[in-house]
């Protein structure tokens, strides 16, 4: 069966950007940034992404290209061709198949309630909201079922179910047809409501005249003005760092299969650093116009800090429909303002799903097809823990597959590319067909700089959360036995990942790889 | 909005732009600069 390759340079670069382009870009960077030390927050950040972001893009692509060669889009593969030697390297591969399941089984019901806020956006259904607690309420029927406005769970549970098919029918279509057809035109349609919505924000001048100071300028400035003693806070520092590695998706495993696709002649330098900058300048020029600014012109400062505070979902389900709800055509912008969300995280979910997929299609010998019906059946089957057992799920979910499989899944990745394949061997993997030279600066950076920052996010995570997380500490006590479900659920899942792993390698004990491509 | 604050938009917003037209540009060119 010959292997599927991208059709085309922009349809890589597009779906890696797809992939890094989520909800945070819109939503947790501005209220990060924010709360960090707004201008001077930039610092940190610009540092983590020369330092960490970039260089770990790099390695992502250079891995996953590599792995292709012979024949593996995940990481067990793509791990055991650099280090053969070592039997139990393929199982932290797991990591890159196991922590993109448990994102997307999460990931896909949050997307289905921007589909059905895009909706509610045009009906005009949450316009009879006007306050912040009436449309937390709204939110909270809408998730939970009963009161005034749907009476019962089955219209979230629709959206979903649209929502999951969508993803699952992009996948099933394949790389070229299925999810480079989508980010070729979800990517432009993204940037362009994107600018549309800016442009919007910064003609809402100021939208009270007895409020001169809630302006969007003042929004701006809430957002860019340097508070330079945050600058001494090393949770700052680490703030920063932990922003630049969510946004752009390295450490999940889902940008390692997507550079399988690749040749060994196509460049890797060049587009790694094409789809990091297209997430900065979504993240920040973008994102950082629209949520912040808006809500500081409508509710002022102390309300704007209240909702920068409340995080991701404050912003994008409270903040955002109050503000636009007030202006001339609001349905339509709220359209697009949650078209665009889902955009995002279609482009994104649907990087999360690939790797499952492919390592079933790779490792088992079997069809799209039938690996698309298995993982669709699974995950869907997990998403009901999601969906019913409410957000201490989410939230477990969240934990465990951000803070701990990405930095995790880097921190291998980094030592793995440096150290043991060596970084002369790695250095030339990664400059084979470049369009660009890296400078030298990058070996020193990549060898010790990048590892000992993922080592110091690890720590300070798991000296700040971990010993609460582990004993569920500050958790209501009527969520510990579906946090407890949920651990349960994640250990088996991946257990029987890495059963998977030792059958197959089991089985091909005495088989020769080769190379072919 | 203080000065310091439109500075550290500016210089953010205008490495951004300059780092993804330079990206761009690259892509579309084509050009092969393959390592030392």
């Amino acid at each position: 069966m010959a292997r599927e390759r991208w059709g085309s340079r922009f349809g890589v670069i597009l779906a890696v950007a797809g992939s890094a382009i989520g909800l945070g870009n819109f939503l947790r960077f501005p209220g990060v940034a924010a709360q960090n030390g707004g201008g001077a927050f930039m610092i940190p950040y610009f540092a983590a992404l020369l330092l960490l972001g970039i260089p770990l893009m790099w390695v992502e692509w250079t891995i996953g290209r590599f792995g292709g060669g012979f024949g593996h889009s995940t990481a067990p593969g793509a791990f055991h061709t650099m280090w053969r030697k070592n039997r139990f390297i393929k199982y932290f591969g797991v990591i890159g198949i196991f922590g993109p399941i448990v994102i997307y089984i999460y990931y896909v019901y949050v997307e289905s309630w921007l589909l059905g806020y895009g909706f509610f956006a045009l009906t005009g259904k949450y316009a009879v909201c006007t306050t912040k607690d009436s449309i937390a309420g709204f939110l909270g029927e809408y998730l939970n079922g009963g009161g005034s406005h749907f009476g019962s769970i089955w219209p979230a549970y629709l959206f979903f179910l649209a929502t999951f098919l969508m993803n699952t029918l992009v996948v099933l279509f394949g790389i070229r047809g299925g999810i480079e057809r989508v980010c070729k035109w979800a990517m432009p349609a993204l940037f362009l409501f994107a600018i549309v919505l800016v442009a919007r924000v910064f003609t809402l001048g100021t939208p009270d005249a007895s409020q001169p100071a809630n302006n969007v300028v003042n929004g701006l400035g809430y957002l860019w003005n340097p508070d330079w003693s945050q600058l001494t806070r090393a949770s700052v520092w680490l703030a920063a760092a932990g922003q630049i590695f969510f946004t752009l998706s390295v450490g999940i495993g889902a940008v390692l299969t997507y550079a399988s696709y690749l040749r060994k002649e196509d460049d890797v330098a060049l587009a790694g650093l094409t789809s990091a900058s297209a997430n900065e300048f979504a993240e920040v020029i973008l994102g950082g116009s629209i949520v912040i600014p808006a809500a500081f012109a409508f509710f002022g400062p102390q309300a704007t800090a209240a909702y920068a505070k409340g995080g991701t979902f404050d912003l994008g389900f409270l903040a955002m429909p109050l503000v636009l709800e007030r202006i001339p055509y609001g349905n339509v912008f709220g359209f697009l303002w949650f078209a665009l969300l889902f955009l995002a995280g279609i482009t994104s979910s649907i990087s999360l799903a690939q790797p499952a997929v492919a390592f079933l299609e790779d490792e088992f010998n079997l069809t799209k097809r039938e690996a698309v019906i298995i993982f669709a059946v699974a995950t869907f089957i997990l998403c009901q823990a999601s969906i019913f057992g409410g957000g201490a799920v989410i939230d477990e979910l969240d934990f465990w597959a951000v803070n701990f499989c990405l930095v995790g899944f880097a921190l291998v990745e980094a030592i793995l590319f440096a150290w043991v394949f060596g970084m002369q061997r790695a250095w030339t993997e990664l400059h084979s067909g470049s369009d660009i030279r890296i400078p030298g600066l990058y070996r020193f950076v990549i060898k010790y700089v990048t590892p000992l920052f993922l080592v110091a996010i690890l720590g300070a995570w798991a000296y700040q959360e971990l010993g609460d997380k582990l004993l569920l500490k500050n958790v209501a006590a009527d969520s510990r036995v579906a946090r407890i479900l949920t651990r349960i659920i994640l250990v088996l899942l991946l257990a029987v990942l890495c059963f998977m792993v030792w059958a197959v390698w089991r089985r091909r004990k005495n088989e020769p790889m080769e190379a072919n491509a | 909005m203080k000065w310091q604050g439109w500075v550290f938009m500016m210089v953010s917003w205008a490495a951004l732009i300059g780092l993804l037209l330079y990206c761009l540009i690259r892509t579309l060119q084509g050009r092969r600069e393959g390592p030392e």
